[in-house]
């Protein structure tokens, strides 16, 4: 242990003092002419532009930072991002000639940030790289490329028919206590040793529920790799508003930049990064409140009129560079929670449309026990299925098809009884496929056992097992072939397909241990 | 509404041409200056009291009432600048104060080619370095510069200027707050 005496202490003092910059800058002063509800109405900044960090300093010396928004003939509307109370008429205020910006870098990987990227979880400084803006423009066409490399949730119903891919903007929409976070979390979870950045947003929760989170990651040692920003619920609103965007300035670091910190190029790869915003509708209600403060004229359920570009401009920061700009990735997941399953209500329309897909998730689905709540009928992936590995592609493309007539024909039987054969076999097949799509969280499966499962159910595998033995059955074969049968993965995962040999060894194994698979009843 | 916004900028540029001009007639360049003097301590305490600027501003009384109501308010201001005070409340445009300020200002700077700069030290100036400054302003700004002098212990050192909104800080107290700043930041990480 390091031996602390004074001229340790002295010397580092000095280290610091001497960093000190002693220059004399020449700044915009003006003076604050009404304070409330967070905002502040500012007199004399003529050269302030639109949000630059402003310096609010109170008659105590005491320093807030604010935001300017609304730039006015004689006077700036502006936010306050730290304590609003500090803040009086008559202190006065200094620009900064910088836009808000948060610190960013390697070292802040497993910590828990504000939005303005200062630690909140007790851990001490993050010595950070460098900052990037909290607002930032999205790269243009010529530095992107398709979207082509798969992002695997870990989760069968998802990876299987709404396959999301690196660099897409995948919407998780529900009501509440559907599942909406554990699917992002799952997906957090299942990047371990997949070279993946994950950002986690958590906007306008509560704390305990981000504690909760930040438990759950380290228990699965998903912090390593992890960020989380935190605007909670009793943060205030200009803090809840600018979280997801710190949050994708603090992923695009990683972007931008190879491992050794260095802008990313053809010689230098990118990080791939995943960011969930959680939830962008918090983030919403955020904004309209800071707006309608500000006086901006209200729109639709009282959102402003810029309510549609605040989202779109920071999901068009979900990016696939090119090989030129270094290959990096950011694949969003954002949240939107629906009232009573509203889907037509302004953010998530708008949210919808902006994403390459969503994932909708049910509360019926979910008390009826079909968890994840995955309603596969009406989610859907824009841009993923180019992105998903062959043998994925193989057994689950029809897959959706076979859920679709399933959910039709069960509606219809249940106005009759008399069933032919072949509609009673569809109805089992569909009975079990659905079961199958079932699975506990903080389980992610990898996607060949993901594609092996999907490959039992579709070959009729599954058609003569209880359907409550299902998963089980799921388990225990997966179990089995990598104990007995490894090489049928090794295969697998060389080939990335089912080849004419594989099929015959799988047919075989799962044949064969479905001789000695015991149902429950 | 362009239109309103045309009569308003031209309310203030009147509001200030006025003061300017009787001040100037009045007393030349001193008597503009001293009521510059005095506008800034008006303002400042009509922003620190909200309930006198809505008093001000508020259409539950009548025209005359605002009027008697500003003359009594700022009886020890120079006349022409609590006349000119009392008519903009008559006339419901007290909420014009800052604009009128900072009008009155560039007028200022455009007839009488003269830039007030506020110093700020802990010890008077001497002969020398009022000069110094003088120059330095001169130079800077392309004026002429009058010098507002003013003394504040808690500076502990150093100099403070500001001229046309922009503020030069190089004081004893703003270093140490930013070394404060710093070491602050480097030892909690700014954790809140």
């Amino acid at each position: 242990m390091t031996e602390i005496t004074a001229k340790s202490i002295d010397e580092a003092l000095r280290k610091q003092l001497d960093a000190l910059g002693t220059s004399v800058e020449s700044r915009e002063v003006g003076t604050v002419i009404q304070v409330g509800d967070g905002i502040a109405r500012v007199d004399g900044l003529k050269d302030a532009m639109a949000g630059e960090l402003l310096e609010f300093t109170n008659s105590e010396g005491q320093t807030v930072y604010g935001m300017a928004q609304n730039l006015e003939e004689d006077e700036v509307g502006a936010v306050l991002l730290g304590d609003v109370t500090a803040i009086k008429e008559n202190d006065t205020v200094k620009t900064t000639g910088r836009l808000v910006e948060v610190p960013s870098g390697r070292e802040m990987l497993g910590r828990v940030v504000n939005p303005l990227g200062m630690p909140i979880d007790g851990k001490g400084p993050i010595k950070a790289d460098g900052t990037r803006p909290v607002e930032f423009k999205a790269p243009g066409v010529i530095y992107r490329k398709p979207v082509h490399e798969p992002m695997q949730t870990g989760i069968l119903a998802v990876d299987a028919m709404i396959p999301i891919g690196r660099g897409q903007r995948e919407l998780i929409i529900g009501d509440r206590q559907t599942g909406k976070t554990a699917i992002a979390i799952d997906a957090i979870i299942n990047q371990k040793g997949k070279d993946m950045i994950c950002i986690y947003v958590a906007i306008g929760q509560k704390a305990s529920t981000v504690a909760g989170v930040v438990e759950t990651l380290e228990k699965y040692d998903a912090m390593d790799y992890t960020i989380i920003v935190n605007a909670s619920a009793s943060d205030s609103a200009p803090m809840q508003y600018i979280a997801p965007m710190a949050g994708a300035a603090i992923g695009e670091y990683f972007v931008y930049n190879g491992e050794d910190g260095k802008p990313a190029g053809p010689e230098n790869k990118g990080r791939a990064v995943l960011i969930v915003y959680d939830d962008l509708s918090k983030q919403a209600v955020a904004y309209r409140q800071m707006s309608l403060t500000l006086r901006r004229p209200p729109g639709r359920e009282a959102y402003p009129g810029d309510i549609f570009y605040l989202h779109s401009r920071l999901l068009e920061r979900a990016v696939k560079m090119s090989d030129d700009m270094g290959a990096g990735s950011m694949t969003a997941l954002p949240i939107i929670e629906t009232q009573a399953g509203d889907v037509s209500a302004y953010i998530p329309t708008n949210v919808i449309s902006i994403t390459d897909g969503q994932i909708y998730l049910q509360t019926d689905l979910f008390f009826q026990g079909q968890r994840p709540a995955v309603d596969v009928g009406i989610s859907v992936s824009r841009v993923g299925g180019s992105a998903q590995v062959k043998a994925m592609k193989q057994v689950a493309g029809t897959l959706r098809l076979d859920l679709a007539s399933y959910r039709e024909l069960k509606a219809f039987t249940q106005f009759g009884s008399d069933l032919d054969k072949a509609t009673q076999d569809q109805l089992n097949r569909g009975a079990h496929m659905t079961e199958l799509l079932k699975q506990g969280r903080y389980n992610p499966m990898p996607v060949m056992d993901q594609a092996v499962a999907i490959y039992a159910g579709g070959h009729g595998y599954l058609d003569s097992i209880p359907v409550e033995d299902v998963v089980r059955f799921r388990g225990e074969l997966l179990n089995y072939l990598h104990a007995s049968k490894a090489e049928i993965f090794d295969a697998l995962n060389k080939e990335q397909k089912f080849t004419d040999e594989i099929e015959t060894d799988l047919t075989a194994a799962i044949e064969a241990f479905k001789l000695q698979f015991a149902p429950s009843a | 509404m362009p239109n309103n916004r045309r009569i308003q900028k031209e309310k203030v540029a009147a509001y200030a041409t006025v003061l300017v001009d009787s001040a100037y007639e009045a007393g030349g360049q001193d008597k503009v200056l001293e009521i510059r003097d005095q506008f800034e301590r008006i303002l400042s305490v009509v922003r620190s009291h909200m309930d006198l600027s809505n008093a001000m501003e508020s259409s539950s009384y009548t025209p005359e009432q605002r009027k008697t109501l500003a003359r009594e308010v700022f009886a020890q201001a120079d006349p022409i600048l609590a006349e000119v005070l009392a008519i903009m409340a008559e006339r419901g445009d007290f909420a014009l104060l800052s604009r009128v300020w900072d009008s009155y200002k560039t007028e200022l700077e455009r007839k009488l080619d003269v830039v007030v700069v506020d110093v700020t030290t802990v010890v008077e100036l001497d002969d020398h370095l009022r000069e110094v400054i003088i120059n330095k302003t001169q130079a800077d700004l392309g004026h002429n510069v009058v010098l507002r002098e003013h003394i504040d212990k808690s500076l502990l050192g150093g100099i403070l200027m500001s001229a046309n909104g922009r503020r030069i800080d190089a004081s004893v107290v703003s270093q140490l707050e930013h070394a404060r700043n710093v070491l602050k930041d480097s030892t909690d990480g700014g954790e809140c």
